[in-house]
């Protein structure tokens, strides 16, 4: 099993996602988490980096262990975001997952082109979110080793 | 012009039949021979030197006439000889001036100081100006172009020795417009084979330029048309459905944090609300995956049909099964086609087939045949069979012919096989009558269309 479990320290991901109703059902599922965590929401992809960068009123935020990324972004694209993380020495590191709503092969291709984690898109149905979601947490969370700085 | 009269005046000279210049000339001989004998001589009066009986006299008078017969004779023959000759000139000049002044393109001749010699009547035409205006000027004085004074100048290169030279060149005409144009240069040569100047030919390449301008901005019109459909299936594939998530989410989140508190009418209408969305979302996936055929042009490969077949019915397995289908099939042909395309194609066929059967377990047999255009392929099966009056509506999209709750669907599976089908230039229909079974044919060209 992961140290990260043991670990007192609560897991930090990102979500960077413009949709209210998307960032609050996601909370929604991740609240029932088994696994402690603090979810940050950033609302477009200038925010995100602001935040990465840890700039302005994000100086003191801490780097996430995971990013939950959507594609569709206002102000700075969500594919823009994901090549300036794989292009940045400090940032390469974090595991990106894309949560997106896209289904488009040209979507996928991008991404993982982009050197994405991995892809996911969001299903209709609450119940099989409900799945995903505890699949993201029981795969990078838990399964998976992280690099902790 | 001068010339024309003085040739005429000559030809009526040579017109006299040479017989009576030879009598007449005899005639004014013989009396210019009395006069001498009767007048110089003093040999008798002129009656009698006219009617002599001198045989000698009479022997000198028919040779010197008949010498004057033959050689006049001979001179007309020279004559009528010369006369053909020159007629015969003339009139190939004159073909060959009314091929040169009706050629399609434009034509002048030009000597060694750049002069011009001879201009046709559709270059004449072309610059605004007329023949006598452009001929003894410098060509560049009359027909100024984009190549006019620089080293590739298709004339300069001609006197350095090339032996043909054609190029594109913007020329101008008198009025200053521009025409473009394919010029070509080639050696104006002597008898003796010197080279004497250039003969350049002006092709006008307006209309030519003007349907390429076209043609280039259709393909334009064509590619933005293209790329906005694109981004409408991307707005179909993701902005569409993410307030489509919202309500379908948030409904079951509703039921799920207050199931104790709703009562059965509520569970009910959030069934439908939730299948709605469900229903919506696979219209939404449906109308992308068909505005995704064609999109992909990709090279036809050779595909075995018998493999694409037997990839259809596995992805088909469980519906097969469930259904205790059979499908059989006579020998396939090996096609060139985009193999992905041709299973679905394929595979929606055969769930059609499974999915409207009979009383009975679906029987479904696929074969082709060979004609000569390509081949028809057919897919039969022993289901509920369909009123002919429906066997065009069927193809369109969305277009269903049963209730949600006989039969489910969104109605593409057709629609997608006929933009598969026509995508290779084929025509696909139906065969049916209400519940006598359905074959579907769809034919796949050679080569080109096959309808």
């Amino acid at each position: 099993m992961n140290s990260l479990i043991n670990s007192i320290h609560p897991i930090e991901i990102l979500l960077v996602e413009d949709n209210p109703g998307d960032v609050r059902l996601t909370m929604e599922v991740f609240k029932e988490a088994k696994i402690h965590n603090n979810l940050h929401v950033a609302v477009d992809g200038i925010e995100a980096m602001t935040f990465l960068h840890r700039e302005g009123k994000y100086s003191k935020a801490s780097r996430p262990d995971l990013i939950l990324l959507d594609l569709n972004l206002p102000k700075k694209d969500g594919r823009e975001v994901l090549a300036e993380i794989k292009n940045d020495p400090l940032l390469r590191s974090i595991p990106v997952v894309v949560l997106t709503t896209s289904k488009a092969e040209e979507d996928i291709f991008k991404s993982y082109d982009l050197h994405v984690n991995c892809y996911i898109t969001k299903p209709v149905d609450l119940d099989q979110f409900i799945e995903i979601v505890k699949g993201i947490e029981d795969f990078w969370l838990t399964i998976v080793k992280l690099p902790r700085s | 012009m001068p010339g024309k009269n003085k040739s005429t005046n000559r030809i009526s000279i040579r017109n006299v039949p040479i017989l009576l210049v030879g009598i007449g000339g005899g005639i004014f001989y013989w009396f210019l021979e009395s006069v001498i004998h009767a007048f110089i001589f003093g040999e008798g009066d002129l009656i009698r030197q006219i009617f002599t009986s001198d045989p000698h006299e009479i022997w000198v008078r028919s040779l010197v006439i008949s010498i004057i017969i033959i050689f006049g004779g001979y001179a007309q023959f020279v004559i009528n000889r010369r006369k053909q000759d020159e007629e015969r000139i003339k009139r190939i000049n004159a073909e060959l001036d009314q091929i040169f002044n009706t050629a399609a393109d434009g034509m002048r001749v030009i000597d060694k100081d750049f002069n011009v010699l001879r201009i046709n009547k559709t270059l004449a035409d072309l610059i605004g100006i007329t023949k006598d205006e452009a001929v003894g000027k410098k060509c560049y004085e009359t027909f100024r172009g984009s190549l006019c004074h620089i080293a590739d100048c298709p004339l300069t290169k001609i006197f350095s020795g090339l032996e043909r030279v054609e190029c594109d060149s913007e020329k101008e005409r008198r009025d200053c417009t521009k025409i473009p144009c394919i010029a070509t240069a080639t050696p104006f040569r002597g008898p003796d084979g010197q080279l004497l100047g250039i003969v350049e030919d002006f092709k006008d390449i307006t209309e030519r330029i003007e349907a390429e301008k076209k043609l280039a901005q259709r393909a334009q019109e064509l590619a933005r048309s293209n790329s906005e459909l694109q981004q409408f299936a991307y707005v179909a594939s993701h902005d569409l459905q993410e307030p489509l998530r919202m309500v379908a989410s948030y409904v079951q989140l509703l039921e799920r944090r207050y199931k104790d508190k709703l009562d059965a009418d509520a569970h009910d209408f959030i069934n439908y609300a939730v299948d709605g969305t469900k229903r919506m979302q696979s219209l939404i996936n449906d109308l992308l995956a068909y505005s995704r055929i064609g999109r992909q042009s990709k090279d036809f490969e050779s595909i075995e049909c018998t493999a694409v077949l037997n990839q259809a019915m596995a992805n088909l397995q469980a519906m097969i099964k469930e259904t205790k289908a059979v499908i059989t099939h006579n020998s396939l042909p090996t096609i060139k086609a985009d193999s992905s395309q041709l299973v679905q194609l394929f595979q929606n066929l055969i769930s059609n087939a499974v999915k409207f059967h009979g009383h009975e377990p679906p029987r479904i047999h696929v074969s082709a045949e060979q004609k000569e255009a390509g081949w028809v392929f057919s897919v039969q099966d022993n289901g509920i069979g369909i009123a002919p009056e429906y066997g065009n509506r069927i193809f369109v999209i969305f277009q269903r012919l049963h209730g949600q709750s006989e039969y489910s669907g969104t109605g593409i599976g057709l629609a997608i096989c006929k933009k598969i089908v026509e995508g290779r230039g084929g025509r696909i229909w139906v065969e049916s009558e209400s519940g006598k079974g359905a074959t579907f044919y769809f034919t796949i060209p050679n080569k080109g269309v096959m309808y």
